[in-house]
């Protein structure tokens, strides 16, 4: 990957990159690594030549790591939110077949609202709920080029909202996606699925692709096994090209059209027996996204880039509808100042227009909104000496709920020796109130409080909602030896102003049948901290052999019994491939998430600790052929991983079997 | 909920990191730059998609020799690399080469660049003698079999069938659908 894609990326996503990303990162493969490497993927090697501003992950102070198409089609996965299961401290729970909860270093639900996802420089953020519908956000899997994960926010500096990570999947530059791919995929949850692409050359200097996919997902399945209802299908087509007129310029163009069916069974409260009424609604997403971004490199650490993009989201449902139009303007530049100093700052400008029919789940005032947000960064990364850095930054944006909003931080990186790598960080970050923590009341699911009397409670607006504040100390340690490689992480948080859910006076009501009104108002009145550790170890002994383990711990110290803390305090996985020959290749993958509570329709409810066994196998016949058998969740019938506040039953995740066969020609 | 142990973790973690650092394991990180890292693991890759004449195939044990024409950019990148590894069943060996008797018994020859002018006096022998030439300028790639050739920040390779055949090479279909570009003619 270049690096001033990824720099003006983050920019552009509101993000600004203020302190390692700038620099984009490279996996550092070592060179016995590289030899075990097939043609294709050498061509998709990126190189560092002398001056060149890639860093590689021993040099970046944050938390970073990175998912690399390899691991996506190794483990023969479908979605995206799946794939990050992979990245150590990653809390990634799914609610219903098309719903997940993803976090990194806590506060998990499904409107996490503190995590930045950016798909090739375009942001998943949705400022209704503050989250990401999972469900529409996809690509070819097979041209994603990796998926670069920054745990904490080391993201903060590049804008709001990324106060427990920042997300990056980012595709394969066309030149690399020559020639035709067909994919197909069956299977016990992913039922029936195709892919197509091809690519091809514009002349000498222009390449391109096209792609179209389909995808079922069968239902999950409740305590007994039942399908829960919760199937769903989606179909996308896209396109990208590149073309380099000369050496120092790229210019990008791309885009995507999908739609999503997804069904669910929802509660709704009701004033008519049985006062909590299950929904069987069906939904339809449809989208699309156009992108195009012109780069000038005018030297190997000086660039300009401009980007813009156009997002459409239409989502028809009969709970809940809305409809979201967004666009985004974004400039950086990159300079060295003198030897010592890479200087880096940017632009940027968003639009965003929605309608939010009020439901019988929500009601918003006003239903129809439009957004602007202003973006602005800088940042100087200084070499103090030889193995030295020091990076300080600050972004600063303003948006039309909170104003002014500043995110400073600085970070520290020493490199001992060759192949290991201290860093420190300290920032400030902040998550912006969601569209419906002013604008939204919402109806929960009615809760008995006498024999014959049902409270119904509803989350009330706060026009004078904050941002929730965090203050981040970090410190990391990295060591990359021939064959192995370790790379841990700690963090403390302290969290400020964060919102909490309070009880209003209840207000008894006749009307339509008597009752008890519940109000909720959401305050920034939590205060609390969090710490934690993430360690990745890699050992190769041999060509054969590539063995993982992570571990993840995560603490909460909350004065008050807050709803959110819905986070395992360990996670742990072990991965092993192992090469049989050149062309069969096994792969075994263990995982232990711990147990935890989670709110479920008006109570908690607790999901206990589980091992997912996951074991595939793949096998290339042919050069052109490859074939995938994988069985997932192998270690028991079914287990749950998250719920929300609506859902009806709570859904499990069941053990399953797929199939894949991938053409390349 | 019991106080978050942070600093005692931080403390305990702290040891750990200090105690690793102090640690006096090999390095991994080479000098050479990841240029010559990647092109290094191309020419051991690309080695397993040619067939040789068979004159120049031997016994399993001997080796597939790779060799670098006077001026070595890989360091000891390349021998390292290849340690221990086959190519078809044969062991690898990487030698520097100045020599016509050198090149003709070498099975590749990676020609550096600014190479190409004073390796072209040897091209008649390593032509003769089956043997693979690798470069890295678009001079060379008029001559030689194979060259690498940056697009970006990526290495790619060209590959010249005329020189193929002149060097009594076979190269895989999948190596020339991999090609950047695959000129036909000399």
């Amino acid at each position: 990957m270049k690096p001033h894609h990824f720099i003006h990326r983050l920019a552009c996503a509101g993000l600004a990159g203020c302190c390692l990303l700038t620099r984009g990162i490279i996996a550092q493969e070592t060179p016995r690594e590289l030899a075990e490497l097939s043609l294709e993927e050498l061509m998709d090697e990126p190189v560092m030549s002398v001056g060149r501003k890639e860093t590689p992950l021993i040099e970046s102070p944050a938390a970073i790591a990175v998912v690399t198409a390899q691991d996506i089609q190794r483990l023969g996965l479908t979605t995206l939110p799946e794939a990050l299961r992979l990245v150590p401290g990653m809390g990634v729970g799914r609610i219903r077949s098309h719903q997940w909860a993803v976090t990194a270093r806590g506060f998990n639900n499904q409107y996490v609202g503190k995590l930045l996802v950016m798909m090739d420089g375009r942001t998943l953020y949705t400022p209704s709920f503050g989250g990401v519908h999972w469900e529409v956000q996809d690509t070819l899997l097979e041209d994603l080029d990796r998926i670069e994960v920054i745990r904490g926010p080391g993201a903060t500096l590049w804008g709001a909202n990324a106060v427990n990570g920042v997300i990056n999947a980012t595709t394969k530059d066309t030149a690399e996606t020559q020639g035709s791919l067909i994919s197909l995929v069956a299977g016990t949850e992913e039922g029936f699925g195709g892919a197509v692409r091809h690519g091809g050359a514009l002349g000498a200097r222009a390449h391109f692709r096209v792609y179209a996919k389909a995808q079922d997902h069968d239902d999950l399945v409740d305590a007994d096994g039942d399908a829960t209802n919760d199937e769903w299908r989606r179909a996308q087509a896209g396109f990208r090209t590149d073309w380099r007129p000369d050496d120092a310029r790229h210019v990008t163009f791309q885009g995507d059209a999908y739609e999503v069916r997804t069904r669910e069974h929802v509660l709704l409260p009701s004033f008519a027996p049985p006062f909590a009424v299950v929904q069987d609604a069906r939904n339809k997403s449809r989208g699309g996204n156009l992108l195009a971004r012109w780069t000038h490199r005018s030297s190997d650490s000086a660039h300009i880039s401009l980007q813009a993009f156009y997002d459409r989201y239409r989502h028809q449902s009969s709970l809940q509808a809305e409809t979201r139009d967004t666009a985004d303007l974004d400039f950086d530049q990159r300079l060295p100042l003198g030897d010592r100093h890479d200087f880096v700052w940017g632009l940027g400008y968003r639009y965003s227009r929605d309608h939010l029919p009020s439901s019988p789940l929500s009601s918003w005032a006003p239903e129809r909104r439009t957004l602007h947000l202003l973006t602005g960064f800088v940042q100087d990364e200084i070499t103090l000496a030889d193995r030295l850095r020091v990076m300080i930054g600050t972004k600063l944006e303003h948006n039309d709920y909170t104003g002014v909003e500043v995110q400073p931080s600085i970070r520290a990186l020493w490199l001992p020796r060759e192949g290991r790598s201290v860093w420190l960080a300290v920032s400030r970050a902040v998550s912006t109130p969601p569209r419906y923590a002013q604008e939204a009341f919402i109806n929960l699911a009615p809760v008995p409080v006498g024999p014959s009397l049902l409270a119904y409670p509803q989350v009330q607006p706060n026009p004078d909602a904050r941002s929730e504040v965090l203050l981040a100390f970090e410190a990391g340690f990295r060591a990359e030896l021939d064959q192995a490689s370790v790379d841990v992480a700690l963090f403390h948080h302290e969290h400020r102003d964060s919102i909490e859910r309070l009880n209003l006076a209840p207000e008894f009501r006749l009307a339509p049948i008597p009752h008890v009104f519940l109000p909720l108002l959401l305050l920034n009145e939590g205060t609390g901290e969090s710490s934690g550790a993430e360690v990745l170890l890699r050992w190769r002994p041999d060509d054969r052999w590539d063995l993982r383990a992570t571990y993840a711990y995560f603490a909460m110290n909350w004065p008050a019994d807050a709803a959110f803390k819905a986070d395992p305090r360990h996670q742990a996985a072990v991965e092993a491939r192992f090469k049989a020959s050149e062309r069969i290749e096994l792969l075994t993958r263990l995982a232990y998430v711990g147990g935890f509570d989670v709110p479920y329709g008006a109570r908690n409810v607790h999901i206990p600790q589980y091992l997912a066994v996951d074991i595939g196998l793949a096998w290339r016949p042919s050069e052109a052929l490859e074939v995938g058998v994988w069985g997932r969740n192998l270690a028991d019938p079914r287990h749950p991983e998250f719920a929300t506040y609506n859902t009806a039953t709570l859904a499990e995740v069941p053990r399953s079997f797929s199939v894949r066969l991938l053409w390349r020609h | 909920m019991p106080r978050v142990p942070a600093i005692a973790l931080v403390v305990r973690l702290t040891a750990v990191v200090l105690a690793a650092l102090g640690t006096g394991l090999p390095a991994g990180a080479a000098d050479v730059s990841k240029e010559y890292q990647v092109k290094a693991a191309f020419l051991f890759n690309i080695a397993k998609f040619v067939e040789w004449p068979p004159e120049r195939r031997g016994e399993d044990h001997e080796p597939v020799v790779i060799a670098v024409f006077r001026h070595n950019p890989f360091g000891s990148e390349l021998a390292r690399m290849v340690e221990g590894r086959q190519v078809n069943g044969h062991p690898i060996a990487v030698r520097t080469v100045t020599n016509e008797q050198e090149i003709a018994a070498a099975h590749l020859v990676f020609v550096p660049d600014g190479q190409e002018e004073a390796f072209a006096g040897f091209e008649p022998a390593a032509a003769k003698a089956g043997v693979l030439t690798c470069g890295e300028s678009e001079k060379f790639a008029a001559v030689g079999v194979i060259s690498f050739l940056r697009q970006g920040d990526k290495v790619r390779f060209v590959v010249n069938l005329g020189a193929a055949d002149r060097h009594h090479l076979k190269l895989s279909a999948q190596l020339l659908k991999l090609a950047q570009s695959v000129r036909r003619e000399d």
